[in-house]
């Protein structure tokens, strides 16, 4: 996280002038200096259901300073501002609403802990904690990472319903600690990994609902070590019990796990990953293509699979832009993987490759630090499923590619690892997906940054979504920024989009719904 | 660029309809109409209104003598931005028809002529659909055509012109605006600007507990100039031939005067959809409310007043129980001769009518759907509201294509009644196709014999539909039968 853009909105209060225009747009005036993610989307699992407009505004004492935040609904209504005293150089993480309770996650830069806030639908403040210290690997991971990947990565997963879960490093490196909240904040149950074990293992959530925590473990015989093992992970949410930790590969495959998904209804969960030849390594090697295998969570056994190899299978799903992106050598990130109220399965991949960077190459070679790799990322494309993941279709999505350069050492990450570096600093142009309650409609968007020869380059907001009827659209519309203005994306309800404006000369914010046609 | 429907409102006088005249034999024939006010000569007159009053803002309201250099400063600032807000406003937005402007100057003559000190003011109609009025200070009194249209008679129109006179006299203005100067240039204020940025520590809390006890200053104020104001204009009223009764039955019509229609029942499917593309269910569906309890119980107590004064009229119930004392005669709940006089209500319906047009104007495609498809049930006879409906569809579906939507489309609120809520959750339903489509469902619900804006409405289907074919015809028809309308100028330009 790149703590040196200190993450808030700084004002004169007596300026501050919020004015819902109309129930599309709200306004601040008097803004001294802004930061995008002072605004932050709150999510009830993936349904947009308001915004967090985070602040600061002057100093309480002399280690303190006075911060405040507006709640809007989806609709930009304001519901309420809350003032709060936080520690000065505090970092406004992210918001997490579980149903019931709405946290707050901050992080302190010079005391280097997390603060968490709670409040209810009202409001009301119902609890608070300052942790310890995050392991200093933590530490040292969340200075490298954009907010949102900080959040998504360490960040609080909502329990519906019952509190907050969350998992980083235990109290060594090579252990792991995942703790469960209470809608107050209160610890109910914290697992670390055992004193005896051996290993050295972390484990990332990837999906939580009122009974199951699930995620992905892995684990190395050695910090050091490059044979990395997969793990399906599961605990149970209300004893902290570990209930399944399943290797997903067998004598005859190496498998990555990238998400897992929780079937709504069910005690099944759906499993994404990415297979390899047996003497590849993954995480290092290039996978041969990606799996989807189903679990039943009370017995942890496998109920069905289906692979997918990007030379065979998926090459003959793409038109011929897709198919020369893998003759390319482009590799395949996946964003998302969810099912819909159709009862299909959608997943969302954007493509990128490693490309050399004249310039780096030059700095290297003068003695320089600069890293001589840089990323390229490509086009996006949407994979449907029907509910025994025959596929049905794939859009395919063409945009301008765009460069992402490297910190110096990057270059060593392998092939496996190399796409989740790049969403951790925010490399990739996929921004959301939101989808609705009842899982009836989503929406996707990307940002392509438009250069044609001899024009002003444009920022465009590709916008895919599926409707009630279940076709899939698209859309896209422009959103440059005017001049003194930046221009943020945020998600937003049904096939709208939510963008921010920040005026530089008249000190003013405004945000406001856009709504993409389908 | 300029989007296609913003033309410039004309003016121009059209037919009467025979109903009208038989109510309203104080207006001549020719004055009544069906449509907008328009006259290709409006912008000068609007000028020459908006000079006279700009100067007479700057004559009436004079700094004082004692006011500091700088204070005079600030007074000849705030003086200056008023002379300018004002005609601006004017320019954009007065009616110097010959129907609605004369009316309401006839009811002034009466209470000048009962109220002799009364004859420095004089009344400007403007286009606007909110139901208020104000004195501006130096004599002019502004009505918008939103309360003209909210009123029920000419009794209570008299009353509210008694109260913004009353304003005047009481030099509610010139000594507001001496006092406000006043207590931001006073030293006991520069003392406690000084001290709070004196302040280290919680700066913002000083400076706005500073600004809140003024603001709860300002609002009491308020409050209390109106009852002053309140209780002059009764003074002023009775010793008009206009019914004393009829100031407490304006209040009671305060209540809900932000909302017209609110108990009319609204069938969406009467109103769209057609044979060939029929109304689909799924577009009442209603937006699930806000997971935010706190969005309907503001938790921050400050807010609340605020919250309140967004009402057009937000102590209409104080008011009422004030003027009820006054009377002594009349008790208050007795609805004294209650609902429109047939006199008024030529009036009334094209005061309407011009605050339909205002909200189009201001491309409030939602305001002006939504009281269009209203009032196509309380008069079917007018064309005027089925070709605002036309068109409103076309400027809703433009501003989607363009990814607009928001500026001219609101989303669902709880500051919103649940029937307009509806209405707006049942507009953003809409796709770009149903847009469309219900356009054309529109076009064929427009009467042979094109009005003014039903060529245009005509026009901007065929813009949508893309077909110059019709686009060029719909053009020619209309400048062969309204060479001199209002929208002349605009089909000129169209055939560059």
């Amino acid at each position: 996280m790149h703590f040196s853009k200190i993450i808030f909105l700084s004002l004169c209060s007596f300026l501050l002038l919020s004015t819902g225009l109309d129930a599309q747009s709200y306004a601040l005036k008097g803004i001294k200096s802004f930061s995008s993610s002072g605004i932050k989307a709150i999510l009830n699992d993936k349904e947009v259901v308001g915004y967090v407009v985070f602040y600061k505004t002057d100093k309480a004492d002399s280690k303190n300073d006075n911060y405040g935040f507006d709640l809007l609904d989806e609709k930009l209504n304001k519901v309420s501002t809350k003032k709060v005293v936080l520690p000065r150089n505090a970092v406004f993480l992210q918001p997490v609403y579980n149903g019931d309770a709405l946290g707050l996650m901050f992080y302190n830069i010079t005391k280097e802990n997390y603060i968490f806030r709670s409040y209810d639908k009202e409001l009301k403040e119902l609890g608070s904690v300052i942790t310890e210290k995050p392991n200093k690997f933590e530490r040292a991971a969340l200075g490298q990472m954009e907010g949102d990947a900080a959040a998504s990565f360490y960040g609080l997963h909502a329990v519906p319903g019952k509190g907050f879960v969350r998992a980083g490093y235990g109290e060594d490196k090579d252990k792991y600690r995942i703790t469960f909240y209470d809608n107050n904040f209160k610890t109910k149950w914290s697992y670390q990994t055992p004193e005896a074990s051996k290993d050295f293992e972390t484990f990332l959530i990837s999906d939580v609902n009122e009974k199951y925590v699930t995620g992905t473990t892995m684990r190395r015989d050695g910090l050091m070590s490059r044979k990395i093992e997969y793990f399906l992970t599961v605990f149970d949410v209300e004893t902290g019990k570990k209930i399944l930790d399943t290797s997903v590969e067998n004598a005859k495959e190496q498998l990555s796990i990238s998400s897992t998904i929780l079937l709504k209804g069910t005690d099944q969960m759906v499993l994404q990953g990415e297979f390899y030849d047996l003497d590849d390594k993954p995480g290092v090697n290039k996978s041969k293509g990606f799996y989807l295998k189903t679990y039943d969570l009370n017995t942890g056994k496998e109920l069905s699979e289906k692979k997918f190899s990007w030379a065979k299978d998926m090459a003959k799903l793409f038109n011929a832009k897709g198919k020369e992106s893998l003759e390319d050598k482009y590799l395949n990130f996946p964003h998302d993987l969810f099912k819909a109220a159709n009862g299909h399965y959608y997943m969302a991949f954007e493509q990128f490759k490693k490309v050399a960077d004249g310039a780096g190459i030059a700095m290297v070679a003068l003695g320089g630090s600069a890293s001589f790799v840089k990323i390229r990322v490509g086009n996006l494309w949407v994979l449907e499923m029907d509910g025994d993941f025959k596929p049905l279709a794939l859009q395919y999505y063409e945009k301008d590619g765009s460069d992402v350069g490297l910190p110096a050492g990057a270059g060593m990450v392998g092939a496996g690892m190399l796409g989740y570096f790049v969403k951790s600093i925010g490399g990739f142009d996929y921004q959301f997906l939101q989808q609705n309650k009842d899982e009836s409609t989503f929406n996707m968007a990307y940002i392509n940054y438009d250069r044609e020869k001899g024009e002003k380059s444009k920022t465009i907001v590709g916008n895919i979504f599926l409707a009630k009827d279940g076709t899939l659209n698209f859309d896209k519309v422009d959103i440059t920024a005017p001049k003194r203005s930046t221009l943020s994306l945020y998600s937003a309800q049904g096939s709208n989009i939510m963008l921010s404006t920040y005026n530089s000369k008249e000190k003013t914010l405004e945000l406001r719904l856009v709504k993409l046609n389908y | 660029m300029r989007h296609p429907l913003q033309y410039k409102p004309g003016q121009r006088p059209l037919f009467c309809l025979a109903f009208l005249l038989f109510f309203n034999a104080a207006l001549p024939a020719q004055a009544l109409r069906n449509v907008p006010y328009y006259s290709a000569g409006t912008a000068e007159v609007r000028d020459k209104l908006a000079e006279e009053t700009a100067a007479s803002v700057r004559a009436k309201f004079q700094e004082p003598e004692q006011f500091n250099k700088e204070a005079k400063k600030a007074y000849q600032d705030q003086r200056e931005r008023m002379a300018l807000n004002v005609s601006e406003e004017i320019r954009q937005s007065a009616i110097p028809d010959d129907a609605l402007w004369p009316f309401i100057k006839m009811t002034h003559a009466a209470i000048v002529a009962a109220n002799p000190e009364s004859a420095g003011t004089k009344i400007i109609l403007e286009i606007d659909p909110t139901p208020n009025a104000f004195s501006i200070g130096e004599g002019t009194i502004i009505v918008y055509s939103g309360l003209l249209a909210g009123l029920e008679n000419e009794d209570q129109l008299a009353f509210v012109l008694c109260h913004e006179i009353a304003h005047f006299l009481l030099e509610h203005a010139t000594k507001g605006l001496v006092r406000q100067v006043k207590t931001f240039h006073s030293k006991e204020f520069k003392d406690k600007v000084k001290a709070v940025n004196a302040q280290e520590y919680n700066r913002s809390e000083h400076i706005e507990n500073m600004f809140k006890n003024v603001l709860f200053n300002s609002r009491y104020h308020h409050r209390d100039l109106e009852r002053q104001a309140d209780s002059l204009a009764y003074i002023l009223f009775l010793k008009t031939p206009y019914a004393p009764a009829q100031a407490q039955r304006l209040m009671q019509l305060f209540e809900y005067m932000d909302e017209p229609l609110r108990d009319s029942v609204l069938r969406l499917e009467n109103h769209f959809g057609c044979a060939g593309y029929t109304f689909q269910a799924h577009w009442l569906e209603k937006s699930h409310g806000s997971v935010w309890t706190g969005a309907k119980t503001l938790s921050d107590a400050a807010e609340k007043p605020m919250q309140d004064s967004m009402r057009t009229h937000p102590d209409w119930k104080n008011r009422m129980q004030w003027i009820e004392e006054m009377s002594k005669t009349t008790p208050a709940g007795i609805t004294t001769t209650a609902g429109v006089d047939n006199s008024y209500a030529p009036i009334k319906f094209m005061s309407i009518v011009e605050s339909v047009e205002a909200w189009f104007n201001m491309e409030r495609y939602d305001q002006a759907l939504y009281f269009a498809v209203q009032y196509q049930n309380v008069y079917p006879d007018c064309s005027y509201f089925k070709e605002i409906q036309a068109l409103s569809l076309y400027g809703l579906y433009a501003h989607s294509k363009d990814h607009t939507l928001a500026t001219v489309l609101a989303e669902s609120s709880p500051d919103y009644p649940d029937k307009y809520n509806r209405f707006l959750d049942f507009l953003n339903n809409l796709r770009l196709k149903d847009l469309l489509a219900l356009q054309n469902c529109s076009a064929k619900a427009l009467e042979e014999g094109k009005t003014e804006y039903g060529l245009l409405a005509a026009y901007y289907i065929a813009l949508a539909q893309e077909d110059n074919g019709n686009m060029n015809s719909v053009r020619r028809e209309y400048l062969a039968n309204y060479r001199k309308g209002r929208f002349a100028e605009f089909f000129r330009n169209t055939k560059k």
